[in-house]
């Protein structure tokens, strides 16, 4: 039986390659590996973390009636208890190879309140982002990957949604909204699952690694980034930290 | 369709399948990039620039600047928006240039060389062997220009909320106007709806396209999920309305 799928798999692959050059190799990545190994990442900031500074929404009245009462603050560094930085990006830079499904559960982003949540986001190459408006005001939603395709969508009506899929790996860019410049959010996509966005508690589980020796990198978008290498046993759990300096 | 019109349209599939092109493609032909080449060093380098990038020797004299061919981002497209644009879309823009802008109509050269040219231009940015540019956008009929449209379009106006860039009285003064900037992080005006001719051409259609499609690398978003095609139509005139224009087709429009 393994034989004939074999067979059947390379008469497949031949076929569907002969179209391309020869010399490209091997036409399908292996599929990734996946195993029981995790790594618990908890991002930190060292030193005073800046005052929370409150963000100017008087130019669309929806916006400053939505912050009446709850001042818009900005999302660049957000710090919670014992120094923990939230929304820094943690992800396997090196070290996992072969092609990994992604999953077609949309990630969502939503516009509310004349903010996006979240505002940090990894996803996989492929996967859809369904997009939210839940203001009743204008939002146009204008990402600028530089290896994918951008767009730049208006969406007037609240409640109004779309799904959008970014076909390749990219390294975090940038989403804006032009009518409200104080909108900003960041996306990165990733041929892989593992990476993870810090939360409340600075902390990112990366799951189901292989065994292997990994570089992680955290990203944040005002300190900037940072490396570590990992290696991991199989059905290892490791932790590490990535300390920022404020 | 006409039996006529059949038989012609079988007659470009077949001459198309023949020269070995698309058939719906016949008039998105580029035309070649060397002969382009020469065009190019004659009447876009000063201020498109030697290498694409939009820094001619002319380019600082201009606002808004010259397009940057490197990264494929064109405004006049009828692609969906971050697409690229149709050759027939880049041939429109030469061939009538930008109003408002350093960018002239290129009418008086021959067809040829506008398709040359856009074949060189297309050897600047990499999207164009990767990416394609998608399916052009599909134009409803253009219904009378009467007062109820005008009115409608109005309405349309306030619902997806244009006032926000371009004022409430279309003259592009809208509570964000002053903070808006480009791909490029230049700052960028929203259009003055009221000044009569239009930046990207002076029908309709023209006017449909842009808000339709958006105008990548600007501000200006694609409307194409929330605004429907008779709406369209409606904002076209409302638009039109505001500086006492109509477009061409209408004019023809007996009442």
């Amino acid at each position: 039986m393994k034989r004939v799928i074999l067979f059947v798999s390379t008469a497949t692959t031949v076929a569907l390659v002969t179209s391309f050059s020869v010399s490209r190799g091997l036409a399908y990545p292996a599929q990734g590996a996946t195993g029981a190994a995790r790594i618990i990442v908890k991002v930190m900031l060292s030193g005073t973390a800046p005052a929370p500074t409150k963000v100017q929404t008087s130019a669309d009245p929806y916006c400053a009636k939505s912050h009446q009462t709850d001042p818009l603050l900005s999302q660049t560094v957000q710090v919670g208890a014992d120094g923990a930085l939230i929304d820094a990006l943690v992800f396997v830079k090196d070290g996992v190879s072969g092609s990994y499904p992604a999953p077609q559960t949309p990630v969502t982003l939503d516009q509310k309140g004349c903010v996006y949540l979240p505002h940090v986001i990894g996803m996989m190459a492929g996967q859809p982002l369904q997009i939210v408006n839940s203001d009743a005001t204008l939002h146009n939603i204008h990402p600028m990957p530089v290896v994918n395709a951008g767009f730049n969508i208006g969406m007037p009506i609240q409640g109004m949604k779309q799904n959008r899929v970014f076909t390749k790996p990219e390294a975090v860019f940038h989403v804006k909204c032009d009518v409200h410049p104080w909108m900003s959010a960041y996306i990165a996509t990733f041929a892989h699952p593992f990476f993870g966005v810090s939360d409340g508690k600075g902390t990112v589980e990366l799951a189901n690694l292989p065994a292997g020796t990994f570089q992680l990198q955290a990203w944040h978008e005002k300190y900037g980034v940072q490396v570590q290498s990992v290696s991991v046993a199989a059905g290892e759990i490791k932790s590490i930290t990535f300390t920022f300096k404020g | 369709m006409s039996h006529e019109l059949i038989k012609h349209v079988a007659m470009a599939w077949m001459l198309g399948s023949a020269m070995c092109i698309a058939p719906a493609a016949a008039d998105e032909r580029a035309g070649d990039p060397r002969r382009g080449a020469e065009v190019y060093q004659r009447y876009c380098i000063t201020c498109h620039g030697e290498r694409g990038a939009g820094i001619g020797e002319f380019a600082a004299y201009t606002t808004p600047k010259p397009r940057d061919f490197r990264q494929g981002t064109f405004k006049w497209r009828s692609t969906a928006s971050g697409s690229l644009p149709l050759v027939s879309d880049l041939e429109r823009t030469i061939r009538d240039g930008v109003y408002w802008t350093a960018m002239p109509s290129f009418y008086p050269l021959r067809e040829q060389a506008r398709r040359d040219v856009i074949a060189y231009i297309q050897t600047f940015s990499a999207r164009w062997k990767s990416d394609a540019p998608g399916l052009p956008l599909q134009l409803a009929p253009e219904p009378a220009h009467t007062p109820e449209s005008v009115t409608k379009g109005r309405a349309v106006y306030e619902k997806q909320n244009c006032a926000q860039c371009h004022g409430d009285r279309g003259t592009g003064d809208g509570p964000a106007a002053k903070t808006l900037t480009d791909d490029w992080g230049n700052t960028i005006l929203p259009f003055d709806l009221t000044k009569g001719h239009m930046k990207g051409g002076t029908s309709g259609a023209d006017l449909y396209r842009v808000f339709m499609t958006g105008l990548n690398g600007t501000p200006m978003p694609s409307f194409v999920e929330s605004i429907a095609p008779d709406e369209a139509w409606d904002l076209v005139h409302y638009i039109q309305s505001l500086s006492g224009r109509q477009s061409r087709s209408t004019q023809k429009v007996k009442p």
